[in-house]
């Protein structure tokens, strides 16, 4: 499924996604998000091996196929539209969120990008991508956030669009609680 | 701890010593509060089934809340009884038995040591394998769902400890007259840089930081920009009601915090409107669920009867979130000890088992969204806990004591009080702050 003319095109999105976030230039981030756009964050488990279907399953919700288990039943970290990720700017904001004052210091850093035409619909592309989020409050308390994302972006007049995003960390326990964006 | 925790008892003085903060008095609490106490260890729908197990911490002990063949529940020391080493790796799951990876020893699900490698071969008849299942928690008992365990075997049942506070969880918290809560999957684990203590008596009767610490979220509240926030009753549904905050066990046993018990009309209205837009079940839903809690606590005598609870605390460190609404999770949380600078947060969201899909939905979106790791609220709480743990490392800081004052001379009286269980005060006080502290020294120095 590897595209490279996909994966160049993705990468350069997911960069500049980037350096919008650490710059805290938060509109201009919301302006690459589709009107629909689903943006979800699953609490991370230590499980018993999964049998194959059970890993398939897991697969398919990555993409945003939740089947008929009721994953989005779940008690996840995030799971936005554009109303509430809105929402989230908007607090930040007011000048008042604590969490944010002042502003965190933030690199996000983007690799491993696989890029490739989605299966099910011609405008979407699945990229899957790795990421670590250094995060500074403060002095020096420092935090490393690091997972990985399996996103869709949409094909659109003004170029491409984030319609789906499902972000994976690598912590069971997080090192502190979450006011950025990943 | 070198001197008598009752020597750190604010209700006399309205000051605390920071020396509660102390690696002193953190060792010893260990022991003493978290050794002695009934604890909140799961629920029992996160067990449905025989073999189903879930992995949580009394203190700083790993625990397994299993439920074993048959169907009886227990609490088990993740500790093989060979050298110590875990035997369930896993958060959840199901099994018929727990075998440590070291030297094989295996346990049932009920904790009986059933397999012993080179058993015939090198030990001698003196050995009982009777003797070495896993350490039980002596006394385990399920209140509605939730499962509190003690270590130790005798002292009060937990309906005497939880005392009055078992009548606000009953009718009002775990929605009993209405089919109860059923935890959904999934939980929320993060690390706060602060003493478990300040976070447990934030949560037991911290009314005055909502305005400032989550100032912003109030904000963006009023301006109408979201759906799911706007569960979360505005200024003006709260104007026209009222609110208090209520110590369970007043000044005599085990202090449980409740805030912001909300009376009025202007509540269960503004749940129905919110209702309106999921659509005509999630409203006859509101509305069923009004008359049934209404006339529960009106044939009990509740005069007034209250609408719904913001946050409450049971000591020591399980609190639940409410939020004041009926399409709001309820959060359930734990504050375990990780030394005398760090809290790990355990939480999971409860629904109502017999609500309609829609609402279940909505009550997990906006508990989500607002108190958990990556909600509107905690991030604000995470931010001042930092700030202010970095005062108990501090040589100088450390000398002046924490000031609770608040609500101790100048108390507002309450033209009709309620007539509810426990101490019912005005919701801005630190009364229940001052009643944590006060049954902790008791705990710390000793008294049963």
């Amino acid at each position: 499924m590897v595209d490279m003319e996909l994966t160049a095109a993705a990468t350069a999105f997911l960069n500049e996604e980037a350096a919008l976030l650490d710059d805290h230039l938060l509109d201009g981030w919301l302006g690459l998000l589709c009107n629909d756009v689903r943006y979800v964050m699953p609490s991370t488990a230590i499980m018993p091996a999964e049998a194959a279907d059970a890993r398939e399953r897991r697969n398919a919700l990555r993409w945003g196929s939740f089947g008929d288990d009721d994953r989005d039943m779940h008690f996840w970290l995030y799971d936005e539209d554009y109303s509430s990720l809105n929402m989230r700017v908007r607090r930040l904001d007011t000048g008042m969120a604590h969490a944010e004052l002042p502003e965190s210091m933030t690199n996000h850093v983007v690799s491993n990008v696989i890029a490739g035409q989605d299966p099910l619909d011609s405008e979407l592309i699945r990229v899957r991508s790795k990421f670590m989020v250094h995060v500074v409050r403060h002095e020096n308390n420092e935090n490393t956030f690091v997972g990985s994302r399996w996103d869709k972006l949409r094909r659109t007049d003004d170029g491409l669009r984030l319609a789906w995003r499902y972000i994976e960390l690598a912590h069971p326990v997080l090192p502190r609680t979450i006011s950025i964006f990943f | 701890m070198s001197t008598s925790g009752l020597q750190h008892n604010p209700s006399a003085t309205g000051l605390l010593s920071k020396e509660v903060f102390s690696q002193e008095s953190y060792d010893a609490e260990l022991a003493n509060v978290f050794g002695t106490c009934w604890l909140f260890v799961g629920h029992t729908s996160m067990i449905p089934n025989s073999g189903d197990y879930v992995s949580t911490a009394m203190g700083e002990d790993p625990v397994i809340v299993t439920r074993s063949q048959d169907g009886q529940i227990h609490v088990l020391l993740n500790k093989c009884r060979h050298r110590g080493n875990r035997v369930c790796l896993f958060d959840k799951g199901n099994s018929k038995s727990f075998t440590c990876s070291y030297h094989g020893w295996g346990y049932t699900t009920a904790g009986d040591l059933k397999a012993v490698p080179f058993l015939d071969a090198a030990y001698g008849d003196s050995f009982d394998k009777s003797k070495w299942g896993l350490i039980a928690a002596p006394r385990v008992t399920d209140f509605h769902g939730l499962i509190f365990a003690s270590w130790v075997p005798e002292g009060p049942t937990l309906r005497e400890y939880l005392g009055d506070a078992v009548w606000y969880l009953e009718n009002m918290m775990l929605d009993e007259s209405i089919g109860g809560l059923e935890v959904v999957p999934g939980v929320q684990r993060y690390r706060m840089p602060a003493n478990w203590k300040l976070l447990a008596e934030n949560f037991a009767g911290d009314q005055a930081h909502v305005m400032v610490t989550h100032a912003s979220v109030l904000s963006v509240r009023a301006q109408n920009i979201d759906h799911k926030l706007g569960a979360l009753p505005g200024r003006d549904v709260r104007a026209t009601g009222a609110s208090y905050g209520v110590a369970c066990n007043d000044g005599d046993g085990a202090p449980h915090g409740l805030l912001e018990i909300r009376v009025g009309e202007s509540f269960y209205q503004h749940d129905l409107d919110q209702a309106a837009a999921i659509g005509p079940e999630a409203v006859d839903w509101v509305r069923d669920r009004q008359v049934a809690r209404q006339s529960n606590m009106q044939a009990q005598g509740a005069d007034p009867v209250p609408y719904g609870f913001h946050i409450g605390n049971i000591f020591p460190n399980f609190s639940l979130v409410g939020l004041g609404t009926a399409l709001d999770g309820v959060g359930l949380i734990l504050w375990l000890p990780r030394g005398p600078h760090e809290t790990e947060v355990w939480q999971w969201c409860a629904v109502n088992k017999d609500a309609p899909d829609s609402v279940r939905r909505r009550q997990r979106e906006v508990l989500m969204q607002q108190q958990s790791a990556a909600g509107v609220f905690a991030p604000d709480d995470h931010e001042n806990f930092e700030r202010l743990q970095n005062n108990l490392r501090s040589t100088e800081g450390r000398k002046w004591p924490f000031n609770y004052e608040m609500g101790r001379d100048k108390r507002i009286e309450l033209d009709d009080p309620p007539n509810w269980p426990g101490t019912v005060t005005q919701a801005l006080s630190e009364t229940n702050q001052r009643e944590f502290y006060r049954y902790w020294g008791e705990l710390m120095a000793g008294k049963e």
